[in-house]
Protein backbone atom coordinates (compact mmCIF):
# COMPACT_ATOMS: atom_id res chain seq x y z
CA UNK A 1 0.00 0.00 0.00
CA UNK A 2 2.82 2.47 0.92
CA UNK A 3 4.73 1.88 -2.29
CA UNK A 4 1.99 2.56 -4.27
CA UNK A 5 0.95 5.66 -2.89
CA UNK A 6 4.39 6.99 -3.74
CA UNK A 7 4.35 6.02 -7.43
CA UNK A 8 1.25 8.78 -7.55
CA UNK A 9 2.23 11.64 -9.28
CA UNK A 10 -0.79 13.63 -8.14
CA UNK A 11 -1.16 16.68 -6.72
CA UNK A 12 -0.11 15.82 -2.96
CA UNK A 13 -2.17 15.95 -0.34
CA UNK A 14 -1.72 16.26 2.92
CA UNK A 15 -2.60 13.41 5.41
CA UNK A 16 -5.50 14.82 7.19
CA UNK A 17 -6.82 15.85 3.73
CA UNK A 18 -6.43 12.53 2.14
CA UNK A 19 -8.02 10.90 5.37
CA UNK A 20 -10.93 13.10 4.98
CA UNK A 21 -11.66 12.40 1.06
CA UNK A 22 -11.32 8.66 1.55
CA UNK A 23 -13.62 9.26 4.51
CA UNK A 24 -16.06 10.91 2.42
CA UNK A 25 -15.73 8.29 -0.53
CA UNK A 26 -16.80 5.41 1.50
CA UNK A 27 -19.40 7.39 2.93
CA UNK A 28 -20.75 8.22 -0.26
CA UNK A 29 -20.67 4.23 -1.01
CA UNK A 30 -21.60 3.14 2.43
CA UNK A 31 -25.08 5.55 1.41
CA UNK A 32 -25.65 3.89 -2.33
CA UNK A 33 -25.24 0.61 -0.06
CA UNK A 34 -27.79 1.53 1.77
CA UNK A 35 -30.19 2.52 -0.38
CA UNK A 36 -29.65 -0.53 -2.25
CA UNK A 37 -30.53 -2.21 0.70
CA UNK A 38 -33.53 -0.55 1.69
CA UNK A 39 -35.45 -0.63 -2.03
CA UNK A 40 -34.14 -4.60 -1.85
CA UNK A 41 -35.43 -5.24 1.26
CA UNK A 42 -39.26 -2.83 1.07
CA UNK A 43 -39.67 -5.07 -2.02
CA UNK A 44 -39.38 -8.23 -0.72
CA UNK A 45 -41.68 -7.53 2.20
CA UNK A 46 -44.93 -9.07 1.07
CA UNK A 47 -47.88 -6.49 0.46
CA UNK A 48 -50.20 -6.66 3.54
CA UNK A 49 -53.69 -7.04 1.91
CA UNK A 50 -56.33 -5.09 3.48
CA UNK A 51 -59.37 -7.52 3.95
CA UNK A 52 -62.73 -5.96 3.06
CA UNK A 53 -65.70 -5.96 5.08
CA UNK A 54 -66.79 -8.96 2.98
CA UNK A 55 -63.64 -10.88 4.07
CA UNK A 56 -63.60 -10.26 7.73
CA UNK A 57 -67.13 -12.18 8.02
CA UNK A 58 -67.58 -15.51 7.16
CA UNK A 59 -70.98 -16.83 6.67
CA UNK A 60 -70.59 -20.33 8.22
CA UNK A 61 -73.86 -21.58 6.79
CA UNK A 62 -77.53 -22.18 8.20
CA UNK A 63 -77.76 -22.89 11.72
CA UNK A 64 -80.08 -25.92 11.39
CA UNK A 65 -77.33 -27.57 10.05
CA UNK A 66 -75.65 -27.25 12.96
CA UNK A 67 -77.15 -29.98 15.30
CA UNK A 68 -77.00 -29.36 19.50
CA UNK A 69 -73.30 -30.59 20.68
CA UNK A 70 -71.22 -30.78 17.36
CA UNK A 71 -69.26 -28.02 15.95
CA UNK A 72 -67.67 -27.51 12.50
CA UNK A 73 -64.48 -26.47 11.56
CA UNK A 74 -64.03 -23.64 9.03
CA UNK A 75 -61.59 -23.02 6.81
CA UNK A 76 -59.97 -19.30 6.59
CA UNK A 77 -57.05 -19.49 3.99
CA UNK A 78 -54.57 -21.28 5.79
CA UNK A 79 -56.15 -20.77 9.24
CA UNK A 80 -58.75 -23.02 10.61
CA UNK A 81 -61.56 -21.99 13.09
CA UNK A 82 -64.21 -24.40 15.29
CA UNK A 83 -67.68 -23.05 15.01
CA UNK A 84 -69.17 -25.26 18.55
CA UNK A 85 -73.28 -25.52 18.75
CA UNK A 86 -72.83 -26.23 22.86
CA UNK A 87 -76.74 -25.75 23.28
CA UNK A 88 -79.59 -24.74 21.59
CA UNK A 89 -78.92 -20.87 22.61
CA UNK A 90 -75.43 -20.16 22.06
CA UNK A 91 -72.43 -20.72 19.49
CA UNK A 92 -68.63 -20.49 20.33
CA UNK A 93 -66.19 -19.99 17.87
CA UNK A 94 -62.42 -21.07 19.26
CA UNK A 95 -59.19 -21.01 16.62
CA UNK A 96 -58.46 -24.32 16.09
CA UNK A 97 -54.68 -24.67 16.22
CA UNK A 98 -52.75 -25.75 19.94
CA UNK A 99 -51.14 -22.76 21.01
CA UNK A 100 -48.66 -25.44 22.17
CA UNK A 101 -46.94 -27.05 19.15
CA UNK A 102 -49.50 -25.49 16.09
CA UNK A 103 -51.42 -28.91 15.68
CA UNK A 104 -54.69 -28.61 14.16
CA UNK A 105 -57.09 -29.50 17.21
CA UNK A 106 -60.39 -32.43 17.31
CA UNK A 107 -63.91 -31.85 18.45
CA UNK A 108 -64.63 -34.50 21.11
CA UNK A 109 -68.44 -34.25 21.30
CA UNK A 110 -68.60 -37.02 24.28
CA UNK A 111 -65.91 -34.98 26.51
CA UNK A 112 -67.31 -31.32 25.23
CA UNK A 113 -63.74 -30.07 24.69
CA UNK A 114 -61.17 -29.55 21.82
CA UNK A 115 -58.15 -32.11 21.62
CA UNK A 116 -54.77 -31.77 20.73
CA UNK A 117 -53.71 -34.97 18.51
CA UNK A 118 -50.10 -34.28 18.91
CA UNK A 119 -48.98 -34.06 22.79
CA UNK A 120 -52.67 -34.80 24.52
CA UNK A 121 -53.16 -31.47 24.87
CA UNK A 122 -57.39 -30.29 26.06
CA UNK A 123 -59.22 -26.85 25.88
CA UNK A 124 -62.69 -26.18 27.53
CA UNK A 125 -65.89 -24.25 25.39
CA UNK A 126 -63.81 -20.61 26.58
CA UNK A 127 -60.97 -21.71 25.13
CA UNK A 128 -59.07 -22.39 28.85
CA UNK A 129 -56.77 -25.42 29.08
CA UNK A 130 -57.96 -28.68 30.63
CA UNK A 131 -55.06 -30.43 30.39
CA UNK A 132 -51.50 -31.61 28.79
CA UNK A 133 -48.70 -28.96 27.83
CA UNK A 134 -50.18 -26.22 25.99
CA UNK A 135 -49.22 -22.94 27.27
CA UNK A 136 -52.43 -20.53 26.77
CA UNK A 137 -55.41 -20.72 26.39
CA UNK A 138 -57.61 -20.51 22.90
CA UNK A 139 -58.30 -17.28 20.86
CA UNK A 140 -61.96 -16.84 20.93
CA UNK A 141 -63.79 -15.15 18.10
CA UNK A 142 -67.04 -13.43 17.48
CA UNK A 143 -69.94 -15.59 16.57
CA UNK A 144 -73.24 -14.72 15.58
CA UNK A 145 -76.82 -15.98 13.81
CA UNK A 146 -78.35 -13.32 11.85
CA UNK A 147 -81.44 -14.88 10.02
CA UNK A 148 -81.38 -18.29 10.92
CA UNK A 149 -77.41 -18.08 9.32
CA UNK A 150 -74.09 -18.30 10.82
CA UNK A 151 -71.69 -15.35 10.88
CA UNK A 152 -68.05 -15.53 11.93
CA UNK A 153 -66.58 -12.46 12.20
CA UNK A 154 -62.64 -12.62 11.85
CA UNK A 155 -59.92 -10.05 12.33
CA UNK B 1 -7.64 -4.58 12.15
CA UNK B 2 -5.51 -5.11 8.35
CA UNK B 3 -4.23 -7.49 10.22
CA UNK B 4 -6.80 -9.54 10.81
CA UNK B 5 -8.64 -9.15 6.92
CA UNK B 6 -5.13 -10.54 5.82
CA UNK B 7 -5.36 -13.20 8.16
CA UNK B 8 -8.43 -14.07 6.62
CA UNK B 9 -7.57 -13.97 2.78
CA UNK B 10 -4.58 -16.18 3.47
CA UNK B 11 -7.08 -18.71 5.48
CA UNK B 12 -9.15 -18.78 2.31
CA UNK B 13 -5.95 -18.70 -0.17
CA UNK B 14 -4.15 -22.07 1.55
CA UNK B 15 -8.10 -23.79 0.79
CA UNK B 16 -9.08 -22.03 -1.77
CA UNK B 17 -7.50 -20.78 -5.81
CA UNK B 18 -8.69 -17.36 -4.59
CA UNK B 19 -6.81 -16.28 -7.78
CA UNK B 20 -8.62 -18.17 -10.10
CA UNK B 21 -12.10 -16.87 -8.69
CA UNK B 22 -10.64 -13.54 -8.90
CA UNK B 23 -9.45 -13.50 -12.32
CA UNK B 24 -13.20 -15.22 -13.21
CA UNK B 25 -15.37 -12.16 -11.56
CA UNK B 26 -12.20 -9.55 -12.52
CA UNK B 27 -13.22 -10.62 -16.01
CA UNK B 28 -16.00 -8.75 -16.31
CA UNK B 29 -14.39 -5.59 -17.41
CA UNK B 30 -12.37 -4.69 -14.23
CA UNK B 31 -8.70 -6.10 -15.23
CA UNK B 32 -8.36 -6.61 -19.06
CA UNK B 33 -5.03 -8.04 -18.16
CA UNK B 34 -4.44 -11.84 -17.65
CA UNK B 35 -3.43 -12.81 -14.47
CA UNK B 36 -1.43 -15.34 -13.54
CA UNK B 37 -3.59 -18.11 -11.25
CA UNK B 38 -0.65 -20.04 -9.73
CA UNK B 39 -0.02 -17.03 -8.34
CA UNK B 40 -0.97 -15.93 -4.06
CA UNK B 41 -3.81 -13.78 -4.58
CA UNK B 42 -2.15 -10.83 -2.76
CA UNK B 43 0.64 -10.97 -5.80
CA UNK B 44 -1.04 -10.93 -8.42
CA UNK B 45 -3.66 -8.63 -7.25
CA UNK B 46 -0.60 -6.07 -6.75
CA UNK B 47 0.53 -7.50 -10.19
CA UNK B 48 -2.27 -6.39 -11.69
CA UNK B 49 -2.34 -2.94 -9.90
CA UNK B 50 1.18 -2.04 -10.93
CA UNK B 51 -0.06 -2.85 -14.80
CA UNK B 52 -0.41 0.38 -16.73
CA UNK B 53 -4.01 -0.27 -17.84
CA UNK B 54 -5.90 1.70 -20.85
CA UNK B 55 -9.20 2.21 -19.28
CA UNK B 56 -12.27 0.80 -20.72
CA UNK B 57 -13.90 3.84 -20.03
CA UNK B 58 -13.24 5.58 -22.86
CA UNK B 59 -14.92 6.33 -25.56
CA UNK B 60 -16.26 4.07 -27.65
CA UNK B 61 -15.36 0.89 -25.67
CA UNK B 62 -17.72 1.56 -22.60
CA UNK B 63 -19.95 -0.37 -24.56
CA UNK B 64 -19.13 -3.63 -23.30
CA UNK B 65 -19.04 -2.60 -19.61
CA UNK B 66 -22.04 -0.50 -20.10
CA UNK B 67 -23.58 -3.93 -21.21
CA UNK B 68 -22.18 -6.12 -18.47
CA UNK B 69 -23.39 -2.92 -15.91
CA UNK B 70 -26.98 -3.17 -17.33
CA UNK B 71 -27.16 -6.98 -17.66
CA UNK B 72 -26.10 -7.11 -13.43
CA UNK B 73 -28.81 -4.57 -13.36
CA UNK B 74 -31.72 -7.39 -15.02
CA UNK B 75 -30.14 -10.02 -13.25
CA UNK B 76 -31.05 -7.77 -10.00
CA UNK B 77 -34.49 -6.53 -10.92
CA UNK B 78 -34.86 -9.99 -12.51
CA UNK B 79 -34.48 -11.59 -9.71
CA UNK B 80 -36.67 -9.63 -7.18
CA UNK B 81 -39.68 -9.86 -9.59
CA UNK B 82 -39.46 -13.37 -9.74
CA UNK B 83 -40.28 -13.34 -5.99
CA UNK B 84 -44.29 -12.32 -6.87
CA UNK B 85 -44.19 -13.09 -10.50
CA UNK B 86 -46.45 -16.28 -11.41
CA UNK B 87 -46.33 -18.10 -14.69
CA UNK B 88 -49.60 -19.56 -15.34
CA UNK B 89 -51.95 -17.70 -18.00
CA UNK B 90 -54.53 -17.35 -15.20
CA UNK B 91 -52.54 -15.57 -12.60
CA UNK B 92 -49.74 -13.61 -14.73
CA UNK B 93 -51.28 -10.22 -15.23
CA UNK B 94 -52.92 -10.05 -11.46
CA UNK B 95 -49.42 -10.97 -10.03
CA UNK B 96 -47.61 -8.22 -12.31
CA UNK B 97 -50.35 -5.72 -10.98
CA UNK B 98 -49.80 -6.75 -7.58
CA UNK B 99 -46.25 -5.91 -7.94
CA UNK B 100 -46.93 -1.97 -9.70
CA UNK B 101 -49.79 -1.96 -6.89
CA UNK B 102 -49.09 -3.59 -3.64
CA UNK B 103 -45.62 -4.20 -3.47
CA UNK B 104 -43.43 -1.14 -1.75
CA UNK B 105 -40.79 -0.20 -4.76
CA UNK B 106 -42.79 -2.33 -7.50
CA UNK B 107 -43.54 0.08 -10.03
CA UNK B 108 -40.07 1.34 -9.61
CA UNK B 109 -38.17 -2.20 -9.66
CA UNK B 110 -40.21 -3.52 -12.53
CA UNK B 111 -39.73 0.23 -15.18
CA UNK B 112 -36.27 0.15 -14.02
CA UNK B 113 -36.52 -3.99 -15.56
CA UNK B 114 -38.34 -2.34 -18.52
CA UNK B 115 -36.14 0.23 -19.05
CA UNK B 116 -32.88 -1.39 -18.23
CA UNK B 117 -33.39 -4.09 -21.34
CA UNK B 118 -34.38 -1.52 -24.01
CA UNK B 119 -31.19 0.50 -22.76
CA UNK B 120 -29.30 -2.88 -23.41
CA UNK B 121 -30.39 -3.59 -26.49
CA UNK B 122 -29.45 -0.29 -27.64
CA UNK B 123 -26.23 -0.61 -26.29
CA UNK B 124 -25.29 -3.93 -27.96
CA UNK B 125 -27.00 -2.56 -31.11
CA UNK B 126 -24.32 0.60 -31.14
CA UNK B 127 -21.71 -2.02 -30.15
CA UNK B 128 -22.71 -4.25 -33.11
CA UNK B 129 -22.07 -1.26 -35.22
CA UNK B 130 -18.98 0.38 -33.71
CA UNK B 131 -17.55 -3.52 -34.34
CA UNK B 132 -18.21 -3.05 -37.98
CA UNK B 133 -16.81 0.36 -38.65
CA UNK B 134 -13.29 -0.38 -36.53
CA UNK B 135 -13.14 -3.76 -38.27
CA UNK B 136 -13.28 -5.91 -34.90
CA UNK B 137 -13.90 -9.12 -36.99
CA UNK B 138 -10.92 -9.14 -38.94
CA UNK B 139 -8.07 -11.84 -37.85
CA UNK B 140 -7.96 -12.93 -35.46
CA UNK B 141 -10.63 -10.87 -33.91
CA UNK B 142 -13.63 -13.26 -35.38
CA UNK B 143 -15.37 -14.96 -32.83
CA UNK B 144 -15.50 -11.35 -31.14
CA UNK B 145 -17.47 -10.37 -33.40
CA UNK B 146 -20.03 -13.80 -33.20
CA UNK B 147 -20.12 -13.70 -29.57
CA UNK B 148 -21.16 -9.50 -30.46
CA UNK B 149 -23.58 -10.87 -32.54
CA UNK B 150 -25.22 -13.91 -30.62
CA UNK B 151 -25.14 -11.82 -27.39
CA UNK B 152 -27.46 -9.16 -29.36
CA UNK B 153 -29.38 -12.22 -30.19
CA UNK B 154 -29.59 -13.97 -26.79
CA UNK B 155 -30.91 -10.45 -25.67
CA UNK B 156 -33.25 -9.82 -28.65
CA UNK B 157 -34.42 -13.24 -27.01
CA UNK B 158 -34.96 -12.09 -23.30
CA UNK B 159 -36.73 -9.44 -23.92
CA UNK B 160 -39.18 -10.69 -27.05
CA UNK B 161 -40.05 -13.65 -23.68
CA UNK B 162 -40.28 -11.61 -20.96
CA UNK B 163 -42.59 -9.29 -23.21
CA UNK B 164 -44.90 -12.33 -23.08
CA UNK B 165 -44.78 -12.97 -19.69
CA UNK B 166 -47.32 -10.66 -18.11
CA UNK B 167 -49.75 -11.97 -20.40
CA UNK B 168 -51.42 -8.45 -21.27
CA UNK B 169 -53.44 -8.28 -24.27
CA UNK B 170 -50.99 -6.28 -25.90
CA UNK B 171 -48.16 -8.76 -24.74
CA UNK B 172 -50.30 -11.94 -26.18
CA UNK B 173 -51.11 -10.54 -29.36
CA UNK B 174 -47.58 -9.44 -30.05
CA UNK B 175 -46.15 -12.36 -29.12
CA UNK B 176 -48.06 -14.49 -31.35
CA UNK B 177 -46.92 -11.93 -34.08
CA UNK B 178 -43.52 -12.90 -33.19
CA UNK B 179 -44.09 -16.41 -33.10
CA UNK B 180 -45.66 -15.97 -36.74
CA UNK B 181 -42.69 -13.74 -37.89
CA UNK B 182 -40.24 -16.56 -36.65
CA UNK B 183 -42.40 -19.29 -38.05
CA UNK B 184 -41.97 -17.77 -41.36
CA UNK B 185 -38.34 -18.48 -41.66
CA UNK B 186 -37.39 -22.00 -42.35
CA UNK B 187 -35.67 -24.41 -40.31
CA UNK B 188 -34.67 -22.10 -37.66
CA UNK B 189 -38.68 -20.66 -37.49
CA UNK B 190 -39.28 -24.69 -36.96
CA UNK B 191 -37.14 -25.08 -34.48
CA UNK B 192 -37.42 -22.09 -32.35
CA UNK B 193 -41.48 -23.15 -32.51
CA UNK B 194 -41.24 -26.35 -31.11
CA UNK B 195 -38.84 -25.35 -28.52
CA UNK B 196 -41.22 -23.17 -27.83
CA UNK B 197 -44.46 -24.86 -27.62
CA UNK B 198 -44.20 -28.21 -29.84
CA UNK B 199 -45.49 -25.77 -32.85
CA UNK B 200 -48.31 -23.84 -31.23
CA UNK B 201 -48.18 -20.24 -32.39
CA UNK B 202 -50.82 -19.58 -29.41
CA UNK B 203 -49.80 -18.72 -25.85
CA UNK B 204 -50.71 -21.49 -23.52
CA UNK B 205 -49.91 -22.78 -20.20
CA UNK B 206 -47.30 -24.82 -22.02
CA UNK B 207 -45.33 -22.10 -23.99
CA UNK B 208 -45.46 -19.67 -21.33
CA UNK B 209 -43.12 -21.55 -18.82
CA UNK B 210 -41.01 -22.20 -21.85
CA UNK B 211 -41.03 -18.20 -21.99
CA UNK B 212 -40.51 -18.08 -18.58
CA UNK B 213 -38.03 -20.97 -18.08
CA UNK B 214 -35.53 -19.25 -21.29
CA UNK B 215 -36.11 -15.75 -19.93
CA UNK B 216 -35.26 -16.40 -16.01
CA UNK B 217 -32.30 -19.00 -16.58
CA UNK B 218 -31.04 -20.22 -20.09
CA UNK B 219 -30.90 -16.91 -22.21
CA UNK B 220 -29.29 -14.93 -18.87
CA UNK B 221 -26.97 -17.95 -18.23
CA UNK B 222 -25.85 -17.99 -22.17
CA UNK B 223 -26.10 -14.13 -21.58
CA UNK B 224 -23.01 -14.40 -19.16
CA UNK B 225 -21.24 -17.00 -20.37
CA UNK B 226 -20.76 -15.12 -23.66
CA UNK B 227 -20.16 -12.02 -22.02
CA UNK B 228 -16.95 -13.89 -20.20
CA UNK B 229 -15.83 -15.29 -23.22
CA UNK B 230 -15.42 -11.80 -25.02
CA UNK B 231 -13.78 -10.51 -22.29
CA UNK B 232 -11.43 -13.43 -22.27
CA UNK B 233 -10.78 -12.60 -25.57
CA UNK B 234 -10.04 -9.16 -24.76
CA UNK B 235 -7.64 -10.58 -22.14
CA UNK B 236 -5.69 -12.55 -24.97
CA UNK B 237 -5.66 -10.23 -27.46
CA UNK B 238 -5.50 -6.93 -26.25
CA UNK B 239 -7.98 -4.34 -26.66
CA UNK B 240 -8.50 -2.39 -30.10
CA UNK B 241 -7.15 0.55 -30.86
CA UNK B 242 -9.30 3.28 -30.42
CA UNK B 243 -7.04 5.34 -33.04
CA UNK B 244 -5.61 8.05 -31.42
CA UNK B 245 -2.26 6.58 -29.56
CA UNK B 246 -3.29 7.38 -26.28
CA UNK B 247 -1.02 7.72 -22.92
CA UNK B 248 -2.54 4.79 -20.72
CA UNK B 249 -2.59 6.96 -17.34
CA UNK B 250 -3.33 10.34 -16.14
CA UNK B 251 -0.56 9.01 -13.15
CA UNK B 252 -1.43 7.41 -10.21
CA UNK B 253 -2.46 4.37 -9.77
CA UNK B 254 -4.12 3.12 -13.02
CA UNK B 255 -6.80 0.94 -11.94
CA UNK B 256 -8.40 3.37 -9.26
CA UNK B 257 -8.98 5.87 -11.77
CA UNK B 258 -10.38 2.39 -13.56
CA UNK B 259 -12.66 2.09 -10.79
CA UNK B 260 -13.76 5.75 -10.41
CA UNK B 261 -14.29 5.93 -13.75
CA UNK B 262 -16.70 3.00 -13.53
CA UNK B 263 -18.51 4.47 -10.13
CA UNK B 264 -19.08 7.68 -12.15
CA UNK B 265 -20.35 5.59 -15.52
CA UNK B 266 -22.70 3.74 -13.18
CA UNK B 267 -23.77 6.66 -11.25
CA UNK B 268 -25.25 8.16 -14.79
CA UNK B 269 -26.48 4.82 -15.87
CA UNK B 270 -28.45 4.80 -13.27
CA UNK B 271 -29.70 8.44 -13.51
CA UNK B 272 -30.57 7.68 -17.24
CA UNK B 273 -32.40 4.65 -15.74
CA UNK B 274 -34.22 5.94 -12.99
CA UNK B 275 -35.48 8.97 -14.91
CA UNK B 276 -36.53 7.04 -18.00
CA UNK B 277 -38.50 4.37 -15.23
CA UNK B 278 -40.00 7.56 -13.20
CA UNK B 279 -40.93 9.76 -16.75
CA UNK B 280 -42.01 7.22 -19.47
CA UNK B 281 -43.34 4.13 -17.58
CA UNK B 282 -44.72 1.56 -19.49
CA UNK B 283 -47.74 0.68 -18.97
CA UNK B 284 -49.58 -2.28 -18.25
CA UNK B 285 -52.29 -3.56 -20.43
CA UNK B 286 -55.57 -5.12 -20.38
CA UNK B 287 -55.53 -8.77 -19.00
CA UNK B 288 -55.49 -11.14 -22.44
CA UNK B 289 -58.56 -12.31 -24.45
CA UNK B 290 -57.74 -14.91 -26.76
CA UNK B 291 -61.40 -13.67 -28.79
CA UNK B 292 -60.44 -10.33 -28.75
CA UNK B 293 -57.24 -9.37 -31.14
CA UNK B 294 -56.07 -5.91 -29.92
CA UNK B 295 -55.88 -3.35 -32.62
CA UNK B 296 -52.21 -1.66 -33.21
CA UNK B 297 -50.01 -4.36 -31.92
CA UNK B 298 -46.82 -4.42 -33.78
CA UNK B 299 -43.34 -6.25 -33.32
CA UNK B 300 -41.17 -4.25 -31.08
CA UNK B 301 -38.98 -1.53 -32.03
CA UNK B 302 -35.30 -3.65 -33.03
CA UNK B 303 -37.35 -6.07 -35.13
CA UNK B 304 -39.71 -3.57 -37.06
CA UNK B 305 -36.92 -3.80 -39.80
CA UNK B 306 -36.97 -7.78 -40.77
CA UNK B 307 -40.81 -7.35 -40.01
CA UNK B 308 -40.64 -4.02 -42.63
CA UNK B 309 -39.63 -6.53 -44.98
CA UNK B 310 -41.51 -9.41 -44.64
CA UNK B 311 -44.51 -6.87 -45.22
CA UNK B 312 -43.12 -5.07 -48.58
CA UNK B 313 -42.02 -8.15 -50.25
CA UNK B 314 -45.37 -10.03 -49.34
CA UNK B 315 -47.02 -8.84 -52.52
CA UNK B 316 -44.52 -10.67 -54.79
CA UNK B 317 -42.95 -13.10 -52.76
CA UNK B 318 -43.90 -15.89 -51.22
CA UNK B 319 -43.50 -15.47 -47.17
CA UNK B 320 -41.16 -18.80 -47.47
CA UNK B 321 -39.04 -16.95 -49.53
CA UNK B 322 -38.79 -13.82 -47.85
CA UNK B 323 -38.15 -16.14 -44.88
CA UNK B 324 -35.02 -17.78 -46.40
CA UNK B 325 -33.93 -14.55 -47.58
CA UNK B 326 -33.98 -12.74 -44.07
CA UNK B 327 -32.52 -16.57 -42.38
CA UNK B 328 -29.51 -16.29 -45.14
CA UNK B 329 -28.91 -12.23 -44.53
CA UNK B 330 -28.66 -13.36 -40.73
CA UNK B 331 -26.45 -16.16 -41.00
CA UNK B 332 -24.12 -14.53 -43.33
CA UNK B 333 -24.21 -11.07 -41.05
CA UNK B 334 -22.93 -13.31 -37.74
CA UNK B 335 -20.43 -15.29 -39.98
CA UNK B 336 -19.19 -12.26 -41.45
CA UNK B 337 -15.27 -12.88 -40.94
CA UNK B 338 -15.56 -16.02 -42.71
CA UNK B 339 -16.82 -14.93 -45.85
CA UNK B 340 -14.44 -14.49 -48.17
CA UNK B 341 -11.92 -11.44 -48.76
CA UNK B 342 -13.02 -10.29 -44.87
CA UNK B 343 -11.22 -11.65 -42.17
CA UNK B 344 -8.15 -10.44 -44.01
CA UNK B 345 -6.81 -6.52 -43.91
CA UNK B 346 -5.63 -3.53 -42.16
CA UNK B 347 -6.41 -4.50 -38.19
CA UNK B 348 -9.19 -1.67 -36.90
CA UNK B 349 -9.84 -0.62 -40.30
CA UNK B 350 -13.51 -2.05 -41.16
CA UNK B 351 -15.90 -1.46 -43.40
CA UNK B 352 -15.77 1.41 -45.54
CA UNK B 353 -18.30 4.23 -44.19
CA UNK B 354 -20.29 4.09 -47.29
CA UNK B 355 -21.12 0.66 -47.04
CA UNK B 356 -21.53 0.87 -43.18
CA UNK B 357 -24.20 3.82 -44.10
CA UNK B 358 -26.13 2.30 -46.72
CA UNK B 359 -26.53 -0.83 -44.42
CA UNK B 360 -27.59 1.43 -41.71
CA UNK B 361 -29.68 3.43 -44.23
CA UNK B 362 -31.51 0.04 -45.33
CA UNK B 363 -32.18 -0.77 -41.53
CA UNK B 364 -33.82 2.61 -41.01
CA UNK B 365 -36.07 2.41 -43.84
CA UNK B 366 -37.27 -0.98 -43.08
CA UNK B 367 -37.57 -0.18 -39.49
CA UNK B 368 -39.96 3.26 -40.57
CA UNK B 369 -42.07 0.88 -42.89
CA UNK B 370 -42.45 -1.55 -40.40
CA UNK B 371 -43.41 1.11 -38.05
CA UNK B 372 -46.31 2.29 -40.29
CA UNK B 373 -47.56 -0.81 -41.57
CA UNK B 374 -47.29 -2.55 -37.99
Amino acid sequence: MAEESTRDDLPELSPGRRKFLQWLTGGFLSLWGVGFLWVITSFLKPPQSKSSIAERVIKVGPLDDLPVGQARLVRRGREPIWVIRPDEENLVALAGVCTHMHCVLDWDPKQRSLDCPCHEGAFDLNGNVLKGPPPQSLRRYRVETRLGEIHLHVS
Amino acid sequence: MKQEKSGALDWFSRRLNLTEIFSLLTSYGVFHAELDSRKNIREAIAEAKAQPMPSYDQWPRVLGLLAVVLLLIEIVTGSLLAFYYLPTPQTARASVATILRDVDFGRFVHQIHFWGAQLLIAVLIVRVVRFLIRGVYRKPRELMWIFGVLLLLVCFHSDLTGKALPMTGTAYWSSVRALELVGSIPIYGSVMLFLLGGGETVITELTLIRFYLLHVALLPFAAITLIYLHFSGVRRLGQTETGSHETPTRGGPVIRIHLLNQAILFTILLGILVSLAVLVPYPLGDAADPYLTVPGVGPPWYLLAPFGFMELTAPFLPTWIGGTILFLTFTAFVLLPFLPGFSEGARSRGLSWVIVAALLAVWIFLTIYGARVA
